[in-house]
């Protein structure tokens, strides 16, 4: 299996509000296999390392990440090591994912986009997307 | 105003797959939206079967019209660019004149820039950051 090596810095702003810097990674979908699923978060691992972070972003079909067996465990693992989750609260309730079925460090956004947007052009450097 | 977003930074998304047989054109839609929304420019670049995706005249029952929305983005400031060749594969452009490069598309709505992958590259070189979205 897998050991996850994600490290994320989190510096803090003036208003000691936790600040993202590094990858932006966008998942929009499952992984077809636990190989595809390891490759996704690998590059998530590789990206933290040559960087300072990493903040993952559920939306659409990649909300189902947050639900299904193998690709939870995975998002344990980047969760463990310190990367930021976030969700779009619409697509989980559209799936009929619930907010009691979510490890409780996955921030749910009500604008999961606008939430993107303004880290992909204002704070991190890097996004990846699948 | 466009040259207060130029400052601000631009944001170009690559589409790759076709409307409504996923959610990959509504993304792109809803992140340009939000994006047009806190001031920077946006440009969208269709590629592959994505190019359908700029036609306003499909008639979705239950979905988003992407055409549309595509159009809606374009009145606000949003660069749409199709990908020449892929749209002359796919019917779009009749009595295309390469030594000219000038082509009839009457069913390509006003707002389509088509370019080739030299105008791509040209998107990315301006690009501040770039998503890709779909698989071809």
């Amino acid at each position: 299996m897998l050991q996850p090596k994600l490290r994320t810095i989190h510096r803090k702003t003036a208003k000691g509000e936790r600040e993202m810097s590094g990858t932006c990674v966008l998942l929009m979908r499952l992984p077809a296999s636990e190989d595809e699923a390891r490759r996704m978060l690998g590059i998530i691992q590789r990206s933290t390392e040559r960087n300072s972070g990493a903040a993952i972003y559920l939306l659409g079909e990649g909300t189902f990440w947050a639900k299904g067996l193998m690709p939870k465990r995975y998002l344990s693992m980047a969760l463990d090591s310190g990367a930021a989750v976030k969700a779009s609260r619409r697509d989980l309730f559209a799936r009929g994912i619930s907010e009691c079925d979510l490890d409780q460090r996955i921030s749910l956004m009500d604008d999961l986009e606008g939430e993107l947007v303004e880290d992909v052009m204002g704070r991190a450097n890097r996004v990846v997307s699948w | 105003m466009v040259a207060e977003a130029r400052k601000k930074g631009t944001l170009a998304l690559v589409l790759f797959s076709a409307p409504y047989g996923n959610q990959y054109a509504n993304h792109v839609c809803n992140i340009a939206d939000r994006a047009l929304g806190m001031g920077y420019n946006v440009e969208i670049f269709l590629y592959g079967d994505a190019v359908h995706a700029h036609l306003t005249e499909q008639k979705p029952k239950n979905f988003v019209n992407i055409g549309e929305t595509l159009a809606r983005l374009a009145d606000r400031g949003a660069a749409v660019y199709s990908c020449l060749i892929c749209a002359i594969a796919r019917g779009y452009i009749r009595d295309y004149d390469e030594g000219r490069k000038v082509y009839n598309s009457p069913i390509t709505p006003p707002f389509v820039k088509y370019v080739t992958v030299q105008g791509f590259v040209n998107m990315i070189k301006k690009a501040d950051r770039i998503m890709m979205f779909g698989s071809s």
